[in-house]
């Protein structure tokens, strides 16, 4: 095939580290509390402009945007549940109520983003330059990506089998009623749900911000993309993420160079994730690695 | 000058009225999640006018936009009805996207980002002088048969088998009914509705472009029912009155005094404030769902 070539590959993979970062909260999120958190979208915005104001107000490093993005996305990913969620919780209301109330955080936290920056394009600080690798290009910055999503990866990997905390958390989000006969304490271990997963999506906004662009609707934007992550690797599971991140971003990023070929415009790219959210639930609703759950 | 802002207020309550009862029917009393309302609204605009451009009567273009809804309602239905009630939030709200990419880069059909112009209006050369008048009343008789027909539609047994569904679906299998079936039937007719209703914003306004048809028409809709009263055709019009006034009232405003934020960001940053404050502590609405009549 023509079109098969490194630079597709190189490019599949830093779509793929970037979006494991900004799904693995949504996952876990999804699978403990049952809904689809579409406030997920403005952490990962957040998060970008969190890392702007260090690395372009202030003119330090983008390295320490990225470490205080990570603590303030997960302090805002704290505060919608302390706020909203835990409070809708404690009343028994529905999932229903949930996700209407994460589309209210979501435009409340957008808009307020393009209130403060407005809705003009941005960019990083930082040099990157350019190497050649087996016939495709690759920049510094895209090494910094897959590295960090790869260290990243490694890390959840050791929290979730060899840390009581991680443990516990597997636990909460495969059985919250069995987690907590066993004397987990749920909320305590939600908050640390939050708190990676919120921080995780700030650090998947830092990596989008700087392969691409700084807009208010930069998460809105792979909020598609991330939610067809989540399904196709099957809602709450980790590994099943990592896959279905790196899939998605191949089929994204050889799906444009065919669109291209077909001479139909490349506008239709977020059409992409949509054609597989859509194949994934008519074939295999629970996904690839996910857990067939009663009812579906 | 006052007459013709008040008329045009009520036109545009009434456009979103029938749009909020549309969604009533399907999220209000069947809790069918719509996150793309937008898209049902955006096919009865689009076709209407491409219909009417090429010389057809109004009436034939609102009837065409009807059958194209009534297409992708059953399009978006059939795959996801049968999953969890989340899904559908994801891939209807993900319909709404692609929808808007498809008037967007079809330039050869809609003229791409830069919209239509001169849309024909039904009856302009009739009422020249008061046409304002005239259209206030179509969309006011209009807005009078979808709320008839809502009403008689959930008083019915097949609304109270609806309600029956969002209480318990599953004592309404045990009854031997196709839920499935019953559910796809309220999307394909909410979806008609809504399409009704963009036809009507289209050839009022006489122009539309793609970025009338974001997201956040679907939240302003959503909203309307949350705060109006969620399963009550009364309550969801006053939501559409109150939300339509504020939207209409900010942009007035905006001429006469200077706000120390852009309206348009105030505007959004409320809705989504509204919503949440409502789920959580009113989360009936402002005025209640009536206790149904009568026996399933």
């Amino acid at each position: 095939m023509p079109f098969l070539d490194m630079q597709i590959i190189i490019n599949s993979v830093v779509t793929g580290s970037i979006y494991v970062m900004i799904a693995v909260g949504l996952t876990m999120i999804y699978r403990v509390l049952k809904f689809a958190n579409f406030s997920h979208a403005e952490l990962v915005t957040f998060g970008a402009y969190t890392a702007y104001i260090i690395n372009v107000s202030l003119g330090l490093n983008l390295f320490y945007g990225l470490v205080v993005a990570f603590f303030l996305t997960g302090l805002l990913g704290i505060a919608s549940d302390r706020l909203v969620f835990k409070k809708l919780r404690s009343k028994g209301s529905s999932v229903i109520s949930m996700m209407i109330a994460s589309i209210g955080i979501g435009l409340v936290v957008r808009q307020s983003i393009q209130e403060v920056w407005g809705p003009q394009i941005r960019w990083y600080e930082f040099e990157s330059k350019t190497y050649e690798l087996l016939g495709g290009s690759i920049t510094m910055l895209h090494i910094y990506i897959i590295a960090i999503s790869t260290a990243i990866i490694f890390l959840l990997h050791f929290l979730f089998t060899r840390t009581k905390l991680g443990k516990a958390m597997r636990g909460v989000s495969d059985n919250p009623q069995l987690a907590m006969a066993s004397g987990i304490d749920t909320e305590k271990i939600l908050l640390w749900v939050w708190f990676i997963g919120g921080g995780l999506a700030g650090i998947g906004g830092v990596l989008r911000g700087a392969d691409t662009r700084l807009v208010p609707l930069l998460g809105w934007e792979v909020l598609l993309s991330a939610f067809a992550v989540v399904i196709l690797g099957g809602i709450g599971s980790f590994y099943g993420a990592i896959l279905a991140a790196y899939l998605l971003g191949f089929a994204e990023n050889f799906g444009v160079v065919l669109l291209s070929e077909l001479s139909i415009s490349t506008g239709y790219r977020p059409a992409i994730a949509f054609i597989i959210l859509i194949l994934v639930l008519l074939l295999k609703p629970w996904g690839i690695m996910g857990k067939k759950e009663e009812g579906s | 000058m006052i007459f013709d802002y008040l008329l045009d207020t009520l036109i545009y309550i009434g456009i979103y009225a029938i749009l909020a009862i549309s969604l009533n029917l399907e999220a209000g009393y069947t809790r069918l999640m719509n996150f793309g309302k937008v898209a049902f609204f955006a096919i009865g605009a689009y076709t209407s006018t491409l219909l009417s451009i090429a010389g057809m009567p109004f009436i034939v273009g609102l009837i065409g936009g009807i059958i194209l809804s009534a297409l992708l309602g059953l399009l978006i239905a059939l795959p996801t009805l049968r999953l969890r009630a989340d899904y559908l939030a994801i891939v209807t709200l993900a319909s709404g996207e692609i929808l808007r990419l498809f008037f967007l880069n079809e330039q050869w059909l809609t003229d791409g980002p830069m919209g239509i112009r001169g849309i024909p209006q039904p009856m302009y050369t009739v009422f020249e002088d008061n046409y304002i008048i005239f259209y206030a009343l179509l969309v006011y008789g209009i807005l009078l048969i979808c709320y008839i027909f809502a009403e008689k539609l959930i008083n019915s047994p097949f609304g109270r088998t609806l309600k029956a569904i969002r209480d318990d679906e599953d004592a309404v299998q045990v009854f031997g009914k196709n839920t499935f079936n019953l559910k796809i039937k309220v999307f394909v007719i909410s979806s008609c509705m809504a399409s009704i209703s963009g036809t009507l914003f289209a050839h009022y306004l006489a122009y539309i472009s793609p970025d009338m048809f974001f997201p956040s028409l679907t939240f302003s809709v959503w909203t309307m029912m949350v705060i109006g009263g969620t399963a009550n055709n009364m309550g969801v019009i006053m939501g559409a009155v109150m939300i339509q006034v504020f939207e209409r009232g900010t942009r007035f405003l905006k001429d006469f005094v200077s706000l120390p934020v852009e309206p348009y960001n105030l505007r959004i940053i409320i809705i989504g404030l509204l919503l949440i404050l409502f789920i959580l502590y009113r989360p009936d609405g402002m005025i209640k769902e009536k206790k149904s009549k009568g026996r399933l």
